[in-house]
């Protein structure tokens, strides 16, 4: 599905963001990046959206260069950002919102459908009359969500977005974020700072320290990691203790 | 004797009449530490600020609140002062946004401290604090401006000052909330080492999981009212309110997979 | 709370709008609500007290001054509010381009650099100079001097805009940076130059007179506050009185643009309301 080869970033002459990252993504697949603030992963999710460009390497999605791709496949990915609150214009209301993705084509959901993606993210009908800043950071977060699914992507980004969530709201739209995946076939680049969200969202796990990838495996060989980094990071997780 | 008593707390929005805290009741002696859970909105900044007597002019309160018997609730801004000088220490969530941002870390701890000594005393003992909280290079912390340093390492400025002023209450209100898991383990460990019998610790989290690590006593909030009280383990190990079942029920969900691979 | 509402409850802010569309509304009426023409000269009554046929007196032609004051609420009002239009379609547009196309940046930036490293009122009385006296060359002048700086301000403010992740989302969905500046933009924008133009209007009227009171800009007889104010001056020590109407009329509405300006500015601050209000 997605493809990095040898991607490098800087934004000064000093130091150099990302060092030849290479990363695969295969098809109807979850992988999580984990890295600490300031190690490159935001800075990697912004190239990947075409947003920003590498200073060298190549990023392809299903064989072809991102830019062709982009253009021929508009709404084929998507993002969710950390913060759910900048991430939404606090002027419309929310049935406005989710009708952003359209409005290059001219096209508009109807109630039905608006109803139906609202459903699929477990929000009932009476938010689309509210404003942004009258939900709570929950519900603002599925909006975001269910925005990202109108165009049906096949990439879906998810930027630290549950890192501002409560604890408790995580756990439902973790549980959102798998049921989501299987019904439209998506594949995931889950970013985040805590290995346990990860683990809980993908089967595979990618670990990004000083702006290189260190050390990649999957969920259930989380036991049998090696780098120290890694370990570190496994070491600082605050499951309930009884 | 307790150390610090909160009777009937009751906090109301003076325009909107809502009732944002109601009926919080709980006592603190010297040597505990008080885990305070809830989601977004159930009042427990709310609370925390009562206690430090910032409540904004728009809210209006009733009960009682009493350090070493001296009332908190509607004193004045001098007595408050004094009873802050002496007893009460805060850290937020946000240590980003809380120090100044054209001023030195260094001109910003001796500001604290310059009430009961000397510069030279005052930035010896914010070097000694820096030390303690893991900021090896104090000279260059102490010298730096805020947007130099992370946030990790801005959140241990706020618990050095907080901890070096040696008051025996602290307030810790989110303090790891903004911070990635590596930073907020340390941050953690820090209060672990340096609650002693001397101070009580209030910790505000919405993280069942870090507050279980720390907490000896547990308040459990739901928009605004206290559903279950009491001692940490027990509470864990046999939750009396069907809330509290669902927070410890999502967390373990959070953590399932995780503990699955990793046990 | 919104917009409208927080306007009601500040009373200042309500107070000085009620006098800013109150003048407007004289204005718009003026031939309706004054005494006398304005241009009616009646050397016998020259310098007459303040009465019941001429309210505020009349100037040194028996000209009725409250007829020329009325009269002069178009020439000085709304001519300052056509600068100020033209001015500030031109900031937008350009400061928007600068901030969106990377290509059109550098030049805009560069050309707005000049400009700014010329004293406004200088430049103004430049072009003036060259081009000759006159309303309509008061306005080239004062668009050629403002454009720069409203340019300045929008270009950063669609900087800082542009950094936000509903704007990195809607390029992401592939909408075009036309779609994003219109659906997007414009209207966060509206709120900025609003309190941006309200601001600097007390400015306009002041620089439109000022340069009426030089001579450079209304010729006589057509009634204008800053040219009253400068014949007002001639005959100081005879009727000293001459000078308040107009200089009185210019404060006022300076001061209630200003007091508007400076209560949009809160309102639309969205902490400053929180500060006050919130939890």
């Amino acid at each position: 599905m997605l493809c990095l080869e040898n991607i490098s970033k800087s934004y000064t002459q000093k130091e150099k963001v990302l060092k030849n990252i290479n990363l695969c993504l295969p098809k109807n697949a979850s992988l999580a990046l984990v890295g600490e603030s300031g190690s490159g992963k935001s800075t990697l999710a912004r190239l990947i959206l075409g947003l920003e460009k590498a200073d060298s390497g190549n990023i392809s999605i299903e064989g072809k260069k991102l830019k062709e791709w982009k253009k021929k496949n508009k709404g084929g990915m998507s993002v969710v950002f950390q913060d759910y609150t900048s991430s939404i214009n606090p002027r419309f209301l929310i049935k406005d919102i989710l009708q952003e993705a359209l409005w290059q084509e001219k096209k508009r959901l109807n109630e039905t459908e608006l109803k139906e993606l609202l459903s699929q993210v477990e929000l009932s009908a009476k938010v689309l009359k509210s404003y942004p800043h009258e939900l709570s950071g929950g519900q603002l977060q599925r909006i975001c969500i269910a925005r990202s699914l109108v165009l049906k992507p096949r990439l879906l980004i998810l930027d630290e977005a549950l890192s501002s969530l409560d604890v408790s709201t995580q756990a439902q739209v973790v549980a959102l974020l798998k049921r989501l995946q299987e019904e439209y076939k998506m594949s995931y680049l889950f970013i985040s700072h805590d290995l346990e969200s990860a683990s809980a969202v993908c089967d595979e796990i990618a670990v990004l320290y000083e702006g290189q990838i260190v050390e990649k495996f999957s969920t259930c060989k989380l036991k049998d990691t090696k780098h120290f980094y890694t370990k570190k990071l496994l070491d600082s997780i605050m499951p309930i203790r009884k | 004797m307790s150390f610090l008593s909160v009777k009937d707390l009751r906090i109301i929005n003076k325009y909107t009449k809502e009732i944002l805290v109601d009926s919080v009741n709980f006592d603190m002696k010297l040597g505990s530490v008080l885990g305070v859970i809830g989601e977004s909105g159930s009042g427990k900044s709310l609370t925390c600020k009562a206690i430090l007597g910032l409540l904004s002019p728009n809210l209006g309160y009733s009960g009682s609140i009493r350090i070493e018997g001296e009332e908190i609730l509607g004193a004045d801004e001098e007595s408050l002062r004094k009873i802050r000088l002496k007893k009460l220490s805060a850290v937020f969530q946000d240590a980003m946004n809380a120090f100044d941002p054209i001023c030195t870390i260094g001109s910003q701890m001796v500001e604290s401290f310059q009430e009961s000594m000397r510069y030279k005393e005052a930035k010896n003992l914010s070097k000694e604090w820096l030390e303690k909280v893991g900021l090896k290079e104090s000279e260059r912390v102490f010298q730096s401006y805020p947007h130099e340093l992370s946030g990790g390492m801005l959140q241990r400025v706020m618990i050095a000052l907080a901890l070096a002023r040696k008051t025996p209450l602290i307030i810790a209100d989110e303090p790891t909330s903004a911070l990635d898991v590596i930073s907020q383990k340390e941050i953690i460990k820090l209060f672990q080492t340096f609650t002693d019998s001397e101070k009580c610790l209030i910790f505000v989290s919405h993280d069942l999981g870090v507050t279980s690590h720390l907490a000896k006593n547990l308040l459990v909030m739901k928009k605004g009212k206290v559903v279950e009280q009491g001692v940490c383990k027990e509470i864990f190990d046999a939750p009396k309110h069907e809330y509290t079942n669902y927070l410890i029920t999502k967390r373990q969900e959070l953590s399932k997979r995780f503990l699955e691979c990793f046990a | 709370m919104n917009f409208w509402k927080k306007l009601l409850k500040d009373r200042i802010a309500l107070a000085s709008l009620g006098i800013i569309l109150g003048v407007i509304f004289l204005g718009i009426f003026a031939p309706y609500i004054a005494p006398h023409d304005p241009l009616a000269v009646n050397l016998s009554h020259k310098f007459a007290p303040w009465g019941s046929e001429y309210p505020l007196g009349s100037d040194y032609l028996g000209r009725c001054v409250l007829s020329r004051l009325l009269y002069g609420i178009r020439t000085t009002i709304f001519f300052a509010l056509l600068a100020m239009f033209i001015t500030v379609s031109i900031g937008v547009v350009l400061g928007i381009l600068a901030g969106f196309f990377h290509k059109a940046e550098g030049v805009i930036l560069r050309f707005c650099d000049i400009m700014l490293s010329f004293p406004s009122e200088l430049l103004m009385l430049a072009v003036v100079g060259m081009l000759g006296a006159g309303i309509v060359n008061i306005i080239i002048a004062h668009v050629v001097a403002k454009s720069a700086w409203y340019i300045r301000m929008i270009y950063s403010y669609s900087i800082s805009y542009q950094k936000k992740p509903y704007i990195l989302f809607s390029k992401t969905c592939g909408n075009s940076s036309f779609t994003i500046i219109r659906k997007h933009l414009l209207p966060i924008l509206f709120a900025d130059i609003v309190m941006l133009a309200t601001l600097d209007a007390g400015g306009v009227i002041l620089s439109i007179s000022g340069l009426s009171f030089l001579g450079l800009g209304v010729q006589p007889p057509t009634p204008e506050w800053g040219m009253m104010l400068s014949e007002a001056k001639n005959v100081m020590s005879i009727a000293p009185m001459e000078m308040f109407p107009p200089g009185f009329m210019i404060l006022i509405v300076v001061a209630a643009f200003n007091f508007l300006g400076d209560s949009l500015r809160d309102i639309l601050d969205p902490q400053y309301y929180s500060s006050k209000a919130k939890i």
